[in-house]
């Protein structure tokens, strides 16, 4: 089984990059303690989306409030990374210096310390600006690269240069935070080749990630296209309506697509050559739309996948939650949450997907506890405790909202 | 030092994941060995994903070329994969048994080995699909809040196989893991990653969005009010082919605290009619539609230039940005300054003769201290040909010199001509 179960983490992070990273280390084993602020912690309760991105990344976790900016809350913070391996943070450029939680500060009581820092841009021209993910969306050239398919024009290489304008909507944001996650995949994979450095120097190390670089990583194909043929993409093909839905469906295998759809004799035969299909591509679109528009999601899902067609129907997060195959591989852990970190009456069980990750001896969900992302402070006690403190000096910190 | 030295990847991969993974690995400092079918990869045979090659073919000091329709080329690969460390895959389920390099085959000989698969789907009840990153991505709704907010419109898809890029990623981070763990226990181990369970992780906060309150969380669309894009004054830009074009440009701007607001309306010479108060976040929230013109209004007069040096000058950079095209990427002074994207040099073989001899890579986004992710092989040399190193490989495998040639003959191998 692959594991870090001989690791310790403490994060002091924020949004989704930061937890993400650390929800990893803590999925893979590793013991992690969160350090939160005693009163201000809007991840847990955002406007909108309240206590679910809080609940879906921080779950394996320990948590402990400390007042950084207290002197005696500095010191907690002190012992707890002289006894820990990595170190991650993600808050606003300059913050954690100014704590006085540098690299350099830390590295100098704990020297085998891998720190990790996620930024929303790596030190540079733009070192100093604030992670917001549209700004690095549309920088990374994501925001340009995602959107309703353009009109179909006739294909005269120029037009293309005004891609964006040309489809009728405003750009859009990303639903999902991919380059967050990506952001704090690379962090791990940074962290992680300087663990292993580790044990050949017993040096540690300062790994600095960049979610705009991140992000034009994402994009590395269209940048190189580009770089090799001055051509810029187009928009991914749209998602054609069904009865009841959307499905994804190409029709470039034509053979197998009419038969896989029971096309009438007529059509088949309209569209049989390679020609006549690149001809009429507006028609053969329409004409698609229009067979697909007749059957209802679940019966193009039935088809596609009884005839090994590339393609799919949407699927929603309603059926997703009770799908067949994430259920009997147990992809999903039932968290039960404290009212406290739901914000909700009563204890809520709530189906948190395990990472797309298994080793040959791993079965995540029965050989590991899970345990459900933490109260506030619900751990500090027991932590200062580790660290050498007395119940009464414990009890001090609390009457004075050190901890 | 880089923490992958002295580890051998056999690469066994094709589309997009794969390669990107294979980068990865290649850029940690791994010997990687890229094996490829008679014709080169699938990469190499489709249409516009040169590019993809290119981009993620770097830093692989080896190609090969097998045919593994034959014996003697099955034997070649089963050969070569017991020599690695870790052996890398992301073929259609069941591929790698028939070739006789699964999991079990493998340690059987070499018990340290690695395997890191990236499949579709995890092992179960859809575990013998094929899966990609449009097909995942749709068929788990991943796709489902991302669009324009009025649901008559489509569904979008990422512009980018995002799915394929984390998926590859996750699985050398097991595969870094795994090597840590064989340190202690003397074991390999098969670690393997699926996409349609990644989009799955990925959009972990709107399951549980569901779950809790037992409804679906609204589009994304393109933001409201003082979060949102918004168009430029018209700007001519240079055509390819048509001359020039009058463009009004996007940006995204962030403007919503009261602080930054009232920084916007002051940079931007805004002034706000008495008849409404949008003072506070609260009140501008209620007076969407007035943000919205005022905004618009006031945005539309400047260049993307003087949006930028607007935000500049209130102290606000970072907090707007113009959307980017790939041509625009190339060009932008933070990437040129923290030296993220490097020149790579092509081959005429490996791209269509029209293309240019260089493109650009973008280096991995992390910085360490202690080692440099990136620059392991870089230096000039151009991607590696189909084939280029095939007969090396076998001589280092301790191939006979007339077997090489009876492999050659049978065409279960392929040695790239030497150039002249």
């Amino acid at each position: 089984m692959i594991s870090l179960s001989e690791i310790r983490v403490v994060e002091l992070t924020t949004d989704v990059a930061g937890p993400y990273a650390g929800l990893l280390f803590a999925d893979f084993g590793a013991e992690v303690i969160k350090v939160e602020d005693p009163q201000i912690n809007p991840d847990r309760d955002l406007p909108i989306l309240k206590a679910s991105k809080f609940v879906a990344f921080n779950r394996n976790k320990k948590s402990v409030t400390v007042d950084l900016n207290r002197e005696e809350g500095k010191k907690i913070l002190f012992k707890l990374l002289e006894r820990c391996d990595i170190f991650i943070e993600n808050l606003d450029p300059g913050i954690v210096d100014a704590l006085g939680f540098s690299y350099d500060q830390v590295s100098e009581r704990n020297p085998k310390i891998v720190y990790v820092s996620i930024k929303g841009y790596l030190p540079g021209p733009y070192g100093n600006w604030p992670a917001i993910d549209a700004v690095i969306e549309s920088l990374s050239g994501l925001t340009s690269a995602t959107g309703e398919p353009e009109p179909v024009l006739p294909n005269i290489v120029g037009l293309t240069q005004g891609r964006i304008p040309l489809t009728g909507h405003a750009p859009l944001k990303l639903a999902q935070p991919s380059i967050p996650c990506s952001a704090a995949l690379h962090a791990i994979i940074g962290a992680v080749g300087a663990l292993m450095n580790r044990d050949r120097t017993g040096k540690g190390d300062k790994i600095s990630v960049g979610m705009f670089e991140s992000g034009v990583s994402l994009v590395e194909q269209h940048i190189s296209a580009h770089a090799l043929h001055g051509t810029l993409g187009k928009h991914a093909l749209n998602l054609r309506r069904t009865k009841d839905g959307w499905a994804m469906i190409r029709a470039n295998r034509w053979e197998q697509f009419c038969k896989s759809f029971d096309v009438s004799e007529g059509i088949q035969q309209e569209f049989a050559s390679r020609e006549a299909r690149e001809m009429n591509q507006e028609k053969l679109e329409l004409t698609v739309d229009e067979i697909i528009g007749k059957l209802s999601s679940s019966e193009v899902r039935e088809r596609l996948t009884r005839h090994g067609l590339d393609g799919a129907a949407l699927g929603t997060i309603e059926e997703l939650i009770k799908n067949e195959h994430l259920t009997a591989i147990g992809n999903f852990v039932p968290l039960t949450l404290d009212s406290e970190v739901s914000f909700l009456d009563g204890q809520q069980t709530v189906m948190s997907p395990m990472l797309p990750i298994r080793a040959s001896d791993y079965t995540a969900a029965s050989t590991k506890t899970w345990t459900a992302p933490p109260k506030l402070g619900e751990h500090t006690a027991d932590l200062l405790r580790e660290l050498g403190y007395s119940n009464q000096q414990i009890a001090d910190l609390q009457k004075n909202r050190v901890v | 030092m880089l923490p992958l030295a002295g580890i051998r990847v056999v690469e066994w991969t094709t589309a997009i994941a794969g390669p990107y993974g294979g980068m990865l690995f290649a850029d940690l400092g791994a010997e990687v060995i890229k094996v490829e079918g008679m014709r080169g990869a699938t990469n190499r045979l489709v249409a516009d994903v040169e590019p993809v090659i290119v981009a993620h073919g770097r830093n692989r000091p080896k190609y090969i070329t097998i045919n593994l329709r034959t014996e003697g080329g099955r034997e070649v690969i089963q050969r070569l994969a017991r020599t690695a460390d870790i052996f890398y895959e992301n073929r259609l389920p069941g591929s790698a048994k028939r070739i006789h390099c699964s999991y079990e085959e493998l340690a059987a000989v070499n018990p340290r080995i690695i395997v890191a698969s990236i499949k579709g789907y995890q092992k179960g009840p859809y575990g013998h699909r094929p899966g990609n990153d449009p097909q995942t991505e749709t068929d788990s709704g991943f796709i489902q809040p991302q669009g324009v907010k009025d649901f008559a419109h489509p569904p979008v898809r990422v512009g980018t196989p995002s799915i394929d890029i984390t998926g590859a990623q996750l699985v050398v981070v097991g595969a870094m893991i795994a090597l840590m763990n064989r340190e202690k226990t003397g074991r390999g181990d098969h670690i393997t990653t699926s996409l349609y369970e990644d989009n799955v992780s990925i959009m972990s906060h709107h399951i549980i969005y569901q779950s809790l309150y037992g409804r679906t969380m609204d589009r994304a669309g393109s933001g409201a009010g003082a979060a949102r894009f918004y168009q430029t004054r018209p700007e001519t830009v240079l055509g390819r082919t048509l001359g020039s074009q009058r463009i009004r440009r996007w940006v995204y701007i962030d403007v919503s605290s009261d602080e930054r607001w009232k920084r916007f309306c002051t940079a931007f010479e805004v002034t706000v009619p008495d008849s409404v108060n949008l003072t506070t976040e609260g009140s501008r929230a209620k007076n969407q539609d007035q943000v919205e013109e005022i905004m618009d209004a006031a945005i539309a007069k400047a260049s993307v230039d003087e949006f930028m040096a607007k935000l500049e000058e209130a102290g606000m950079s970072g907090y707007g940005a113009p959307v980017y095209t790939d041509a625009d990427v190339l060009i932008d002074p933070h990437l040129l300054a923290t030296k993220s994207l490097v020149a790579l040099p092509t081959h005429p073989e490996v791209t269509r003769r029209w293309y240019r001899r260089t493109s650009v890579g973008i280096m991995l986004p992390f910085r360490a201290s202690y080692y440099n992710p990136n620059l392991k092989n870089w230096g000039g040399k151009p991607i590696r040909r189909v084939g280029e190193d095939t007969v090396d490989v076998l001589r280092d495998l301790g191939y006979a010199e007339a077997k090489i040639q009876e492999l050659l003959k049978d065409k279960a191998i392929y040695q790239a001509k030497e150039e002249k």
